[in-house]
């Protein structure tokens, strides 16, 4: 499953939201890093064809999403998507609203549906809540409902908005066994750098609708190496501080305090350092 | 990989199936539904007890219930339906079935009132034929009892089609809060306005898709005449079912991804019936408004 953006850009009026970007994203778990507004959502949007592109095309196994109307369906077909914000149909049970959205993806046959939809609510643990209405859910119970609807039909590509927003962190590690189990093509954006060091086989980071790091989760961690340290002071111009659980201050950047020591950098660290580096990002 | 969705169903029918039933669920249409069969049983219950000297039209006359209970409250249904459809679809960000899909499938579910709209209309014409009105009401000449029962079908049957496609054309064109209960009260307005009450309006009146067509309108002392207004029912059903079908169509147009050029074809033929229709509809059928020669109480 190969999905490709070939000079994509994406504007609102005179905003830019995606400059143009040419990407290829083949198999396997790839995060979407980035601050609110960098583009990760309207890339998501693109991909999905809920939102057309201002220029360039975007092609999802073959098919191309800014084609013909047969084109965008056969793409359609192949992807599952999870909007950032789900806002839920009035009056329908767990089931029901599956069963919904499955008659949406073309599931004709009501017994193969059914089956399908019990499978997708199991995978998310709501099988004993799939006759409870979604307004009486709570709000990780309705996050990993909108998760179960982007899995029917177990799409080729899979694109999710900020997936674990809500989830406990038992929650979050049973989606992270869910996804990396998964073959084809699985694009993540999200704010939760563990998610990616944990799940990903490829990281993106976009910027003011820009990509500024396309590589491994060892690429970008290497990005940030002897870069970090940890010590009883901070260590001049860092890009970030903070006093760790220890007493000792951990500085991200900036020059060596002579009392402090290089520890290995997370992917948060690398993730700073590389805001730091563009224009947008730099500490005022 | 992905698992082949099974498609041997077309998805416009399987659809069509779930929005009926979602409209079958729907708590306003059986309260609806609920009424209607009352106020038609009281109506029969009524004609028989009443004496031949009651001057009374027949019961089955009366067509507010139908248009009330099915037409206005499956307005609300319907936008309701078609907001629910919306926010699945939102939902779930990208699906295969278009837009026009959906908008198709819930024009199907108004299968539903009218169905039950029907079922009233079987009951009415069996009340009317059981217990017909008083000569001093309807039918008279130059018209008979098939001037009459189209206008009952007009009345009563089309607006259960015509008030839930009114709901899902505004829930497309206009899904904004407050919407569908402003829609409801315009309606009922422009209803009140122009059910012939004044001459003026006699002529043209038979544009709105509601008005009435026959009635007691002599009230002076307490005795009067029963009226025909002019224009041709039988041509004005054939405008409100060109109307019904202009709304589906405008509708399905809202889908950015349709074949607009093709429907904006196929919206301005259904115009141009519709046009034709209300035209013949104010030149056909009675020249002129029309007294019923025998008088007797106003009811």
């Amino acid at each position: 499953m190969t999905v490709t953006l070939d000079n994509v850009t994406k504007s609102y009026g005179r905003t830019v939201a995606l400059h143009p970007t040419t990407i290829r994203f083949d198999h396997g778990v790839i995060g979407l890093l980035g601050p609110n507004g960098a583009g990760k959502t309207t890339m998501l949007r693109v991909l999905s064809s809920a939102l057309s592109p201002s220029a360039g095309t975007v092609t999802v196994a073959g098919h191309e999403v800014t084609g013909s109307h047969a084109e965008r369906t056969e793409a359609r077909r192949r992807i599952g998507y999870l909007p950032q914000e789900v806002v839920f149909p009035r009056g329908m049970t767990a089931f029901g609203f599956l069963d919904y959205i499955a008659v949406l993806k073309e599931w004709g046959d009501t017994t193969g549906r059914h089956d399908e939809v019990r499978r997708v609510l199991a995978l998310v643990d709501l099988a004993e809540r799939a006759t409870v209405k979604v307004k009486a859910l709570s709000g990780g119970q309705r996050r990993r409902l909108a998760i179960a609807q982007a899995l029917l039909g177990d799409p080729a590509l899979l694109l999710l908005d900020e997936p674990t927003t809500g989830l406990d962190p038992e929650q979050r590690a049973s989606l992270r066994g869910l996804l990396s189990g998964r073959p084809g093509t699985v694009l993540i954006s999200t704010h939760q750098t563990e998610d990616v060091s944990a799940l990903c086989d490829r990281v993106v980071v976009l910027d003011a609708g820009r990509v500024c790091f396309d590589g491994t989760v060892p690429d970008l961690l290497a990005t940030a190496a002897g870069r970090v340290h940890q010590g009883p002071s901070a260590n001049p111009g860092a890009v970030q501080t903070w006093r760790t659980g220890t007493g000792l201050i951990r500085s991200v950047g900036g020059r060596p305090a002579p009392d402090s020591s290089a520890v290995e950098p997370t992917v948060e660290d690398a993730y700073l350092l590389l805001r730091s580096a563009t224009p947008e990002g730099a500490p005022a | 990989m992905t698992t082949t969705a099974t498609t041997t169903a077309p998805m416009l029918r399987v659809l069509a199936r779930r929005e009926i039933r979602h409209y079958l669920g729907a708590k306003l249409y059986w309260f609806g539904t609920a009424l209607l069969v009352a106020v038609t049983v009281a109506g029969f219950v009524g004609s028989a007890t009443r004496g031949a000297a009651d001057h009374q039209p027949s019961a089955a006359m009366d067509m507010i219930a139908p248009a009330a209970l099915l037409g206005v409250l499956g307005l609300i249904v319907m936008a309701g339906l078609t907001r629910r459809s919306d926010r699945a679809a939102a939902a779930a960000g990208t699906v295969a079935v278009p837009e026009r899909t959906r908008t198709a499938a819930l024009a199907a579910a108004t299968v539903v009132p009218v169905a039950t709209a029907v079922l009233w209309y079987a009951a009415a014409v069996v009340t009317y034929l059981v217990y017909p009105p008083t000569p001093d009401t309807v039918p008279f000449p130059p018209f008979g009892d098939g001037y009459v029962l189209t206008v009952m079908f007009a009345l009563g049957v089309v607006p259960a089609l015509g008030g839930p496609i009114l709901g899902l054309l505004l829930a497309r064109w206009l899904p904004r809060r407050g919407v569908t209960p402003l829609a409801v009260v315009l309606v009922v307005l422009v209803t009140i306005i122009l059910q012939g009450n004044f001459e003026a309006t006699w002529r043209w009146r038979v544009a709105w898709p509601w008005t009435y067509w026959y009635g007691p309108f002599g009230w002076n002392s307490g005795t009067g005449h029963w009226l025909a207004l002019p224009g041709s029912p039988h041509l004005w059903v054939a405008y409100l079912l060109a109307l019904c079908a202009l709304g589906v169509l405008v509708a399905i147009y809202h889908d950015p991804e349709s074949d607009r050029a093709r429907l904006r074809l196929l919206i301005g033929a259904t115009a141009g019936v519709a046009a034709v229709a209300l035209v013949l509809t104010m030149l056909l059928g009675l020249p002129e408004a029309t007294w019923n020669p025998i008088t007797g109480p106003i009811s």
